[in-house]
């Protein structure tokens, strides 16, 4: 193999790593007493030393081992989880990071910070060893403080025919061994006469039982701490660490067979050395199998797939058409097998795209976290849904409006916690992401119990940056609205967190970009809300398909608000049409996009919302509602901002997708042009 | 419903110590000296559980075990725990053939002595 190729597989699985590497110390953070945390930290770091090494980046060798040093010691119970130590740990991520950044070559900068790092991560590694000089970092002081193993044991247990005569209840004992951990039982009856000779007072019955346990042959001892007689309890370990549980109702079928003990134990030694085998086996299997179970594929590779897919849709209902003229029913019944499968596939092409949006979560809590110290705040991050599923490009474009959301929300949103304790909140704040499906939609909701927004600062500062007349009477919603306009801020002081109030309206436009809306609600004193609306997936737009002259067009459902009808006007290009009362502006798209032929004697005039206001569109007719697989247009047309794509009718013709916003926009310019 | 446990010792200081602890967790408990006022006791009501000494003027242990099991008074079932000392384990066998259902060895700390009460009460 080159040496390209290991660094971008290096860079790919470090990115995990650390990924994995920071999520394990955040919940650490939560847990410091998790262990299993511990060891999650620990092995990435060790993976990243050791596949670092492989790739050729010495400067991560030198520093993920020095942190690992640290890890070693917290894994073998020397050092304690607190908070600077995970600070530490966090600032070491993020410069591992950079350094798989910058490449094997490194730089001396980046140098000099990993010396830093490595001289605070000194006082953890104790006086003894010195980081990064060997390779084994074998920490004096305690053992580990580990949980005890999982261990499988046969137990034969017959009570004393007068065990129940001398007070104590086998039954009692069954139940006290089936707390501590996994018991499967067999009772024997073999010994218990027809019910007239029967003596109730007589204990007859006995039973095998195996049993998973992490407390370890002495918990079962002291079970039954008053019984050592071996002809009345025995106890055999499986020596096989923990079994599944179809294992262990195998061992039970072995042992329950004999009633003499010796040829118990002979079948159950062979049971126990089948499932051994089988287990070797499986871990073959299974080591084969985790390489097909998930791969990693190029995004581009993906893209072209849905693409190919949207094109066999597209020649599938061009046959469905032919097809239904031909009246070949064998042909037809072929045409639908194939729509039905190119709809399933269309699914599941696009399936592909879809990630849960949980694995951005992450980087949130981190930020909130950071924040909050920085800030002086103590501030909690809860993540619901993170199992909610997203397109791809989606949640990668969403991250920075979130970002900037969640910022907003610490920073302005959240007070410190001595103001909190004065009004009579808990001194920690909380952030809470929510994601759920709704409709067709995700919906995202940020809600922090901070102070709120004072809906009286919006309004004035809305009239002292001229967005509002003094004599508007805007409703709450509207005032809400205008937190999202260029140049709004409420902030009193420019922080270097929140920065300048150039934000929220980026955060709009990237939202509605991603074909979303945003709003924000709030109760001054018990915190804001803003809830993001998004589409599933960019691949698709539900439309609704019109015609002008014989081109078709697609303008995006989620923007059409009504549907009228008119007697066609004079051919201007924008003119007025009559609304709830109201005169709206309507654009006529035959003149603005020079579309020839002539207008019909009625025409259809969709109402679309944008940007808070409403928009006339008259177009010839309209064709109904259309899921439109979206094509995007090449290099050559980007500068065509109010084409969003095109997709391919069922009959094979082009229909080119309108982004209503650019084509107003596009519609004022070259009225103001012509006049 | 508190647990009714009848402690037999010739020790003043044995039965203080054992009902001192039991009492403290909740249990009831009554006491007495040796095995003739405790089969006494016993006989005229069912308690829980039996804490018994082993070597005890005018009835031993032993004899209180036998008589308690083999008898017809209301205690036949009820759990037995033995007092022995660690140098006494012979007696355990003995005490477990009388039908004794488990033992406690003195000196004990009052933990190990409630978690074998608990254990046989539960």
């Amino acid at each position: 193999m080159n040496q390209p190729d290991l660094a971008t597989t290096f860079r790919v699985e470090a990115g995990e790593l650390l990924t994995d590497l920071e999520a394990a110390l955040l919940e650490l953070e939560e847990q410091p007493d998790n262990g299993e945390l511990v060891g999650r930290s620990f092995r990435a770091l060790h993976t990243l030393k050791g596949s670092g090494g492989m790739a050729g980046f010495g400067e991560i060798v030198r520093f993920a081992h020095g942190v690992e040093s640290v890890f070693d010691r917290v894994r073998n119970g020397t050092l304690a989880v607190e908070r600077e130590l995970l600070t530490l740990a966090l600032a070491a991520k993020d410069h591992l990071h950079a350094l798989l950044n910058a490449g094997p070559a490194g730089g001396e900068e980046l140098a000099a910070e990993t010396n830093e790092l490595l001289a605070r991560c000194q006082p953890y590694l104790g006086t003894t060893a010195p980081a990064g000089t060997s390779g084994t970092t074998a920490a004096p002081g305690k053992a580990p403080p580990k949980a005890a193993a999982v261990e499988s044991f046969w137990v034969r247990f017959r009570p004393e025919v007068n065990s129940l005569v001398h007070g104590s209840d086998p039954l009692a004992l069954l139940e006290e061994l089936a707390e501590q951990g996994e018991v499967k039982a067999c009772f024997h009856d073999e010994g218990i006469p027809p019910l007239e000779d029967l003596t109730p007072e007589r204990c007859l019955g006995w039973w095998d039982l195996v049993f998973q346990t992490g407390h370890g042959e002495q918990g079962i001892r002291d079970v039954f701490i008053f019984v050592d007689e071996p002809e009345v309890l025995q106890v055999q370990p499986l020596g096989l660490g923990q079994v599944r549980g179809d294992d262990l109702t195998r061992f039970l079928d072995a042992v329950k067979k004999y009633n003499d003990a010796e040829k118990a134990r002979e079948d159950l030694l062979k049971s126990i050395e089948w499932v051994r085998q089988e287990r070797t086996k499986r871990r073959t299997e299974s080591a084969g199998a985790a390489d097909s179970a998930s791969l990693r594929v190029d995004a581009h590779r993906l893209d072209k797939l849905v693409d190919m897919v949207g094109e066999l849709v597209i020649i599938q209902s061009r046959l469905s058409l032919s097809v239904r003229g031909a009246k070949d029913p064998a042909l037809s019944q072929l045409a639908e097998e194939l729509e039905r499968l190119s709809d399933a596939m269309r699914g599941n092409a696009l399936g592909l795209r879809m990630l849960p949006i949980g694995v951005s979560f992450n980087a949130f809590k981190r930020l909130v976290r950071d924040l909050a110290v920085q800030l002086g705040k103590d501030a909690d991050f809860v993540a619901e849904g993170a199992e909610t599923e997203l397109d791809k490009t989606v949640i990668d474009r969403l991250k920075d409006p979130l970002l900037h959301i969640l910022r907003n929300a610490v920073d302005h949103g959240l007070e410190t916690a001595d103001e909190r304790m004065r009004s009579g909140k808990s001194a920690q704040g909380t952030v809470k992401l929510t994601a759920t499906n709704a409709g067709g939609d995700v919906l995202l909701t940020i809600r922090d119990d901070g102070r709120g927004i004072d809906l009286e600062k919006v309004r004035a500062k809305a009239l002292a940056r001229g967005l509002l007349t003094p004599e508007a009477n805007p409703s709450r919603k509207e005032l809400f609205a205008l937190l999202f306009e260029p140049g709004f801020s409420t902030a009193e002081k420019v922080s270097d967190v929140s920065g300048r109030g150039v934000g929220m309206d980026v955060v709009k436009r990237s939202i509605e970009g991603l074909r979303g809306s945003v709003e924000v609600d709030s109760q001054p004193g018990t915190g804001s809300v803003f809830s993001i609306r998004l589409p599933l997936t960019l691949a698709i737009i539900d439309g609704l398909g019109v015609k002008v002259g014989r081109e078709s067009f697609i303008i995006p459902l989620a923007t059409v608000e009504a549907c009228q009808e008119r007697m066609s006007n004079d051919g201007r290009l924008v003119d007025n049409i009559p609304r709830n009362g109201q005169l709206i502006p309507c654009i006529n798209l035959r003149r603005l996009l020079g579309v020839p032929g002539e207008p019909p004697g009625f025409e259809r005039v969709l109402i679309a919302r944008v940007e808070e206001m409403e928009v006339g569109l008259a177009v010839d007719r309209v064709v109904g509602r259309q899921q439109a697989v979206i094509k995007s247009l090449g290099g050559i047309y980007r500068n065509l901002d109010w084409i969003s794509g095109t997709t391919i009718n069922g009959d094979g013709g082009i229909a080119l997708i309108l982004d209503v916003a650019q084509l107003v926009r596009f519609a004022y310019a070259k009225s103001h042009a012509v006049h | 419903m508190a647990k009714k446990i009848l402690v037999v010792d010739d020790s003043e200081t044995i039965r203080q110590a054992v009902s001192f602890t039991l009492k403290n967790a909740g249990y009831d408990t009554s006491e007495a000296p040796n095995g003739l006022v405790a089969l006494k006791e016993a006989d005229s009501g069912k308690v829980d559980l039996v804490i018994t000494d082993l070597n005890m003027n005018f009835m031993d242990g032993l004899e209180l075990i036998r008589k308690l099991r083999g008898g017809a008074g209301p205690n036949k079932f009820t759990p037995i725990l033995m007092l022995t000392t660690e140098s006494a384990m012979e007696k355990k066998e003995e005490g477990k053939a009388a039908g004794a259902t488990g033992w406690i060895v003195k000196p004990f700390i009052p933990e190990k002595l409630l978690a074998v009460v608990e254990k046989v009460l539960r």
